[in-house]
């Protein structure tokens, strides 16, 4: 349960490769991709949990950039500018945790506490993976309405990137994705509670 | 979505976000003109927007981290089982909590259970998650209270950091409410309870901040214990800003965020204004929470309810719950007071302290304990009394002890309830075109309750004048002089009505009884009949097989869409205009068509006929002839609709002249329905027409104590007086309608007349004259010129006929009129000219008593042959 040491760090050059060549439209670089970034992702969780404890929980952006500079050597690649590596990022990170939602959500179900009235704990990470998942297909609807809207919070939310960062990456003024967020955000929300209607 | 459409919603929605809660609303109406589904995206979407906390704030990869860590954590839990930590042995998982897993365990030293809260393992390694765990153990274990659950140990063992607690046996306070209501003196007890615990916890500087009916336990000795002060906050400079770090734990943390309803509702519901703003918060927070939770355990319902997180918080902030009241159970008046004042959104408002609340709440429980021995006491003498009544009748009649207890104090105590009235029920839609399905529940409500012989039921012109008002219950039952009230709402959607009723003694505000319903729309004739079956039974105690029988529907469906239509069409013809006649028209013959075989459709139909009738907005004939035959047709679908039978008697007694066939259908309708005003109302004037005068009167007074506001009904009881040469209590009578409505025309003519009878005709002059003012109608100043004439003012009398002379260049004014001025002036020749103008419709009529000096006339037998109608039968 502890957390990898740190000497045992990923093939970073590995995962430039891949995620070089999954941009470059190769679909099989993301299957190798995902077992090497699943292990990055507990070691984030671990230490999330960790300085959340602390009562100084780490900035999530920070935290976020530093696992994507773990799994890419980002001297090695010609990305044009830091944001537009973000961006694709971003994409890859939904596609990954939309993926881990599935399979957790999956061995979830026969679970043995599940006989246990868990009233908060189980709630919580039962709901995680679900909302996830939510929040991708909603996405995917107000792709069709306001692709931009969809971007921005691809790039916000599954990407941890900052107003700034984004408005740099879609080449429009931060005033504008904080707008987009905001009508977005309240967009998705509302799709969301949509959905648990419909599910009730 | 067209791109224009959500352009426009965008602007919209950024301009609107920007402007002051209040603002909003009007502002999109007035920009959106009429298109109503543009104001409510952006609105949908505003309160969306306004969610404090959401899944979409943190990045999502936050989001899986938190999950994965609850999930480590999780699959390590079960392993736990039979493992001994200290010197306790897990026995089992019983919960989590904010801070970890509890499990059962036995306390090998003092061989007894407790509860045992183990801190994760991946959270033991971080000293200040640590610090945090040994602060929510001493927070509580600060508070040593009856009523918080007790701290024994916090220890460590093996790596493994745990607090030992008071193993409670019973069950939640959420567990209770689901099985069911509480009693009012449970609810009160638990409540006083908690506020104490508060009351201490606050005193030490703790709020909770997480108070909420799964963090109470009701214990199996009746105690109530508060629980998890896992979020609670110790006001002070320096544990703000830690604690404030507590609120942001997993998994309270990770759960406010979700929009799934099932696991933040539970969290935000309980929330405080403030808290739902993320504001700072002191003790009144928990004092709000206390509210709801009291609200909840009186009501069986959140206080705050929402689809989603975000629409309960919206509640919390902006709308009140709906009144507790309406919500079926009888709980004490003094109760729901309290619960409001808790419930005030603006914290200023709110008990100031939860020792305040406590206060109320124990001066509630010693006055209902003072009226439980009363009802103790009562149930003796009633007791008493039923032997008694064994003895001497051989028969019971169980009275209810509520007979004796419905007072708030002794002196009220053996009162019973023998009037009552049912005050519109509230339109729960709140959308205005649906009034018509309230009034129209409101209205069955009275007519099936007037089937019970021995209480006297308002009738609905009434009742109705209530509509929309908020006057104290006291001043209603005044002016109704009523013992009880009825109040409610009704709600509908497609398919299902929602009606809740509840009984209030009017002079106490006591709550004698209350119950909601939820039925299948096509029975609401059905729920109308049990509603008022169940209220009859609770006022009188028993019903008697006839009344049974009366409120005895045939399990009769309806077409939901035909009820509708009958309803509107009530609705409309109640509303007395021109344009609305025709809507009730058209709605009542759609109720016809939607459903051939409902009666009281046909029924419907018939009395929009009959009123039209009378009120000449179509030829009467005709229209009274299309009345006729739908209520033979209605008579045939339901042989006992007294409403057919009251409507045929009327149309025998004015248009038919047939008196002793409108003697049998009224007699028919009164013995269906004894409280059947209207029918009372014609049977009156059937007994005034055959000259029964005083027993018209006294069937007149009935029907209007039934309906005391009715101003037709008064200012008709006058004319009854005067009919029967009962001048002065005509006048007397007159003078009351006249203080119900001052601009009542007719009532200063049957004053006018009263006082022309008494030969005072400078006050017949007043009278008249105030009722052409009101309204120029000619026949007025035909009587006007002819008290003129009898009191001696010629000049006036004559006058007078000018003014009619001329007015008839714009209208009809009948030849009889002036006729009769001439003839009260002795100018018969004059009087003989005009009447040979007349026809046979004018009015006055030429069997006026005015016309008598003309009979010596010989060419008045002539006109009388040719003008006067018979008698008995003027409409032909």
């Amino acid at each position: 349960m502890d957390a990898r040491p740190d000497g045992n760090e990923p093939a970073t050059h590995e995962i430039t490769r891949l995620l070089s060549d999954w941009k470059s439209g190769d679909a099989a670089a993301l299957n190798r991709l995902m077992p090497l970034v699943y292990d990055e992702l507990h070691r984030l969780a671990r230490r999330y949990m960790a300085a959340e404890q602390t009562g100084h929980p780490l900035q999530t952006t920070a935290l976020v950039h530093e696992v994507y500079l773990r799994l890419v050597d980002a001297n090695s690649i010609d990305w044009q500018d830091r944001a537009h590596f973000y961006a694709i990022c971003a994409r890859l990170m939904r596609r990954i945790l939309i993926d881990f939602a599935r399979s957790r959500n999956y061995q979830k179900r026969g679970a043995q506490f599940a006989h246990i009235q868990l009233e908060d704990a189980a709630t919580v990470s039962e709901a995680a993976g679900s909302e996830i998942l939510a929040v991708d297909e909603a996405l995917k609807q107000l792709a069709e309405v306001d692709s931009r809207k969809s971007d921005v919070v691809e790039m916000r939310f599954f990407g941890g990137m900052t107003v700034e960062e984004t408005a740099a990456a879609l080449r429009v003024s931060p005033e504008t994705v904080a707008r987009d967020w905001k009508l977005a955000k309240a967009w998705l929300l509302r799709e969301l509670s949509h959905e648990d209607r419909h599910e009730a | 979505m067209r791109p224009e459409r959500w352009q426009v919603i965008e602007e919209l929605y950024h301009s609107a976000s920007e402007m002051a809660y209040e603002e909003r609303h009007s502002f999109l109406h007035k920009v959106c003109d009429a298109d109503q589904s543009l104001v409510h995206e952006v609105e949908s979407l505003l309160r969306h927007g306004a969610t404090p906390q959401s899944v979409l704030d943190g990045p999502a990869i936050a989001l899986m981290a938190k999950a994965m860590a609850v999930d480590e954590f999780q699959s390590g839990a079960p392993l736990l089982g039979g493992k001994t930590i200290s010197h306790y042995r897990i026995l089992e998982p019983i919960g989590a909590g904010g801070m970890g897993v509890v499990y059962k365990a036995e306390d090998l030293k003092l061989r007894r259970n407790v509860a045992l809260k183990l801190l994760p393992q991946f959270l033991a390694t971080d000293p200040q998650a640590l610090q945090r765990f040994e602060r929510e153990a001493q927070a509580a274990s600060a508070l040593n209270h009856p009523h918080i659950c007790t701290i024994y140990e916090i220890g460590e063992a093996e790596g493994l950091h745990f607090i030992a607690i008071e193993l409670l046996d019973g069950e939640t306070l959420k567990q209770r409410i689901a099985r069911g209501p509480l009693e009012i003196a449970e609810i009160i007890r638990t409540a006083t309870e908690i506020c104490d615990a508060l009351e201490v916890a606050h005193a030490a500087g703790i709020v909770h901040r997480d108070i909420k009916p799964s963090n109470i336990v009701l214990t199996r000795r009746g105690t109530a214990k508060l629980l998890d002060f896992g979020v609670a906050k110790r006001a002070g400079p320096e544990l703000v800003r830690r604690t404030e770090n507590l609120l942001s734990l997993l998994p309270r943390n990770v759960e406010l965020r979700l929009t799934s309803p099932g696991a933040a509702i539970g969290t935000v519901a309980y929330m405080s204004p403030e808290q739902a703003r993320c504001e700072e918060v002191d003790a009144r927070s928990d004092v709000f929470s206390m509210g709801a939770v009291l609200y909840e355990m009186a009501t069986g319902k959140s206080a705050f309810t929402g689809k989603d997180a975000s629409e309960v918080l919206d509640a919390i902030q902006h709308k009140p719950p709906t009144p507790i009241t309406k919500l079926g159970r009888g709980a004490p008046s003094e109760l729901v007071r309290i619960t409001n004042t808790a419930l005030e959104k603006d914290r200023s408002q709110r008990y100031q302290s939860a020792s305040e609340m406590r206060a109320d709440l124990q001066v509630l429980h010693k006055s209902l304990e003072t009226k439980a021995r009363w009802r103790k006491a009562a149930l003796v003498l009633g007791l008493a009394a039923v032997l008694f009544a064994v003895m001497a009748y051989g028969s019971l009649r169980v009275p209810r002890v509520r007979d004796w207890v419905a007072g708030g104090s002794s002196s009220h105590v053996g009162r019973e309830v023998k009037s009552l009235a049912v005050l519109p029920l509230d339109n729960l839609t709140g959308d205005p075109s649906q009034d018509y399905f309230a009034d129209g529940t409101t209205e069955a409500l009275i007519t099936n309750l007037t089937r019970i012989a021995s209480i006297r039921v308002i009738s609905r012109t009434s009742a109705m004048r209530y509509k929309g008002t908020h006057k104290p219950l006291p001043e209603i039952a005044r002016e109704l002089n009523v013992d009880a009230v009825v109040e409610g709402s009704v709600g509908r959607s497609e398919n299902r009505v929602r009606v809740s009723a509840e009984l209030v003694d009017a002079t106490t505000g006591r709550n004698l009884w209350a119950q909601s319903y939820d039925r299948d729309l096509r029975d609401i004739l059905q729920l109308q009949s049990e509603l008022a079956a169940t209220v009859a039974v609770e006022v009188t105690g028993r019903l008697t097989p006839t009344e049974e029988s009366r409120l005895a529907t045939k399990a009769q469906r309806v077409s939901p869409q035909a009820y509708e239509a009958y309803l509107k069409g009530q609705y409309f013809l109640n509303k007395w205009t021109a344009e609305s006649f025709e809507k009730a028209r058209v709605y009542s013959q759609q109720a016809i068509e939607l459903d051939p075989a409902y009666a009281q459709g046909y029924a419907g139909l018939a009395e929009y006929y009959g009123t039209v009738g009378f009120m000449g907005v179509v030829p009467p004939r005709e229209a009274w002839l299309k009345s006729e035959s739908l209520l033979t047709k209605t008579l045939e679908i339901d042989p006992n609709s007294s409403k057919a039978h009251t409507l045929l008697g009327m149309l025998k007694l004015q248009f038919r002249c047939d008196r002793p066939g409108a003697e049998k259908e009224l007699n028919r309708a009164l013995e269906l329905n004894p409280g059947d005003m209207n029918a009372l109302d014609y049977h009156s004037y059937y007994l005034l027409e055959i000259g029964r005068t005083d027993e018209a009167i006294a069937e007149k007074k009935r029907v209007l104590e039934h309906d005391p506001l009715a101003v037709i009904t008064s200012a008709d009881l006058g004319l009854y007086y005067l009919t029967a040469g009962r001048n002065d209590e005509a006048i007397a009578q007159l003078q009351k309608a006249l203080e119900l409505d001052p601009n009542f025309a007719a009532a200063h003519m049957r004053l006018g007349l009263a006082f022309e009878n008494k030969h005072q005709y400078g006050q017949a002059v007043t009278a008249f004259q105030k009722a052409i003012s009101l309204d120029k109608h000619p026949p007025r100043f035909a009587k006007l010129g002819e008290v003129y004439a009898l009191w001696g003012k010629e000049r006036e009398a004559l006058e007078t006929i000018r003014q009619l002379r001329e007015m008839s260049k714009q209208r009809y004014v009948a030849p009889t009129g002036i006729a009769l001025i001439y003839a009260r002036l002795g100018q018969n020749r004059a009087a003989i000219e005009w009447l040979q103008k007349a026809k046979p419709d004018d009015q006055p009529r030429i069997t006026d008593a005015g016309f008598e000096s003309l009979r010596s006339d010989p060419n008045f037998r002539a006109l009388e042959a040719r003008l006067a109608r018979d008698p008995n039968c003027p409409a032909f």
